[in-house]
């Protein structure tokens, strides 16, 4: 009896063999990371690489490379230039930090806590503005990180929750989404000076205001997601100029990028993804993706570097992230598994 | 496969139990085969588990010995590096003392050291257990 478990434990554990020590790709060039948020409080948000070379796909970089996670829902990253050397720059939401890494080797260079007091600021977006980072944080404030020293020079009160950046010249708007006042969310957004640090104005838009897009008019398109109940989602074009609301387009956006002179979008109604000409404000009738086949669409982003485009299926928001990539007019290139809810992506030389 | 035994033993004023179990579970999600999660082993459920235990007890005195093992689990889905918890063991021993007066009140004293391996593991991940770590027990009965 004793024998036959023992034979039967030893046949056992050779099947069921635990997983395998992600690997070091040794320098993240030539190809695509992915940041990958995980899931709302259970710090598990890492970042993942494809090498563009050899279609293979490493897991937990930022782990593997700094021997600790990255933290709790990592939502933005930028990739900037200092002194002749690349950077990422990473949001990290609930742990509430600013990380930064080389972006050839993501060894950490930096990790800048953002906290009033012991409450949490949540960093959510990043705008690289010169030797500057301006970083909207989800307590209603907007920390400006001097990219130099890597520390916050200045904390600046927005509006309730901003959830979108965008640049024009040198202004940068910031949408103040209120997001957590449900029933009455916020509808302004907060333009602050990049050079000065200070904030030129506040003016109203549209209710519960999130990303936005600048096209080359300095014209900024804005999603505003509606109350989820009476109001629905819809488009808000605005003249930076007089800052006023120009044209509401009607259409229920669920992400959004900018494509040359277009907007590409996903429509949450017929799970299509189509275009908006930013010159013209016309709407295409044709059809880019139909994406009735994705399990869960998540995003999209187009890299101009790539001329690409990258949509993401987070497969029920609890397993890997299928990453499909599409040439601008919606042929598809090639695929791959990132992880947990990919947010973004970065591509590497 | 579940394996579970009690031996229960008695030599003059020499009382012992020794027990022990194993169970070998193999749970893995069936749901659908065109998932990415097709069997994969099932959150929070290892295939090997096994306790043993063993308990003296000599005119009074107790001698506790408590061995838990649980093989790797996942906390997600998916069976990845990511959703990984690694095997554990942790053991315990006590001894104790029980002193029963003759007008009814009984007295217990309890020296306990627990997770003598001092390893750091997560039943539920995030939530580290402690180290090794010890307790002083006084019972008092009426």
């Amino acid at each position: 009896m004793f024998n036959l478990l023992f034979i039967l434990f030893v046949f056992s554990c050779k099947k069921d063999d635990p997983p395998l020590t992600p690997e070091s790709p040794g320098a993240y060039e030539n190809g695509i990371l992915v940041l990958n948020e995980g899931l709302f409080q259970q710090n598990n948000s890492s970042i993942s690489f494809y090498n563009l070379a050899n279609q293979q796909v490493y897991t937990q970089c930022f782990l593997t490379e700094n021997n600790r996670g990255l933290g709790d829902t990592g939502n933005d990253f930028e990739k900037y230039n200092l002194n002749g050397k690349d950077y990422v720059i990473i949001a990290v939401d609930i742990s509430s930090q600013i990380e930064i890494v080389e972006a050839n080797t993501l060894k950490s260079v930096a990790q800048i806590p953002l906290f009033d007091g012991t409450n949490a600021r949540e960093p959510r977006r990043i705008e690289v503005y010169g030797m500057k980072a301006f970083v909207c944080n989800f307590d209603g404030t907007v920390s400006v990180i001097d990219l130099i020293s890597n520390s916050v020079v200045k904390t600046i009160t927005v509006g309730a929750n901003p959830d979108g950046m965008v640049q024009v010249a040198n202004k940068l708007y910031v949408s103040n989404s209120g997001g957590l006042n449900y029933p009455v969310y916020d509808s302004t957004i907060t333009i602050i000076d990049m050079n000065t640090n200070n904030i030129i104005e506040n003016f109203e838009t549209r209710i519960n205001s999130s990303s936005m897009i600048v096209d080359s008019q300095n014209e900024i398109y804005l999603l505003s997601s509606g109350n989820y109940a009476d109001i629905n989602p819809a488009l808000v074009r605005i003249n930076t100029t007089t800052n006023q609301v120009d044209q509401l387009f009607d259409i229920p956006i669920g992400s959004m990028t900018k494509v040359g002179d277009w907007i590409y979008y996903y429509n949450l109604d017929s799970k299509k993804v189509m275009r908006i000409n930013l010159i013209t404000e016309n709407l295409d009738a044709s059809i880019i993706l139909d994406c009735a086949d994705y399990e869960t669409f998540s995003g999209l982003q187009y890299n101009a570097e790539l001329n690409l485009l990258f949509c993401f299926d987070a497969n029920g928001y609890v397993n890997s992230t299928t990453v499909r990539c599409y040439n601008t007019s919606g042929v598809f290139q090639y695929e791959f598994m990132a992880e947990l809810n990919s947010k973004k992506i970065i591509c590497n030389e | 496969m579940i394996w579970d035994c009690c031996l229960p033993g008695r030599k003059k004023e020499w009382r012992f139990v020794i027990n022990s179990s194993y169970s070998y579970n193999k749970s893995l999600d069936m749901t659908n085969s065109e998932s990415t999660t097709y069997e994969n082993q099932i959150p929070y459920t290892p295939f090997h588990s096994s306790t043993a235990g063993l308990a003296i007890d000599w005119k009074g005195f107790g001698l506790n010995t408590n061995i838990i093992y649980s093989g790797f689990r996942y906390s997600l889905n998916e069976n990845s590096y990511a959703n990984y918890l690694e095997s554990f063991t942790d053991i315990s021993i006590n001894v104790s003392k029980k002193i029963e007066l003759k007008s009814g009140p009984i007295f217990e004293l309890t020296l306990a050291a627990n997770n003598l391996l001092n390893k750091n593991y997560e039943v539920i991940r995030s939530f580290p257990m402690p180290g090794r770590y010890y307790q002083f027990i006084f019972q008092f009965t009426l």
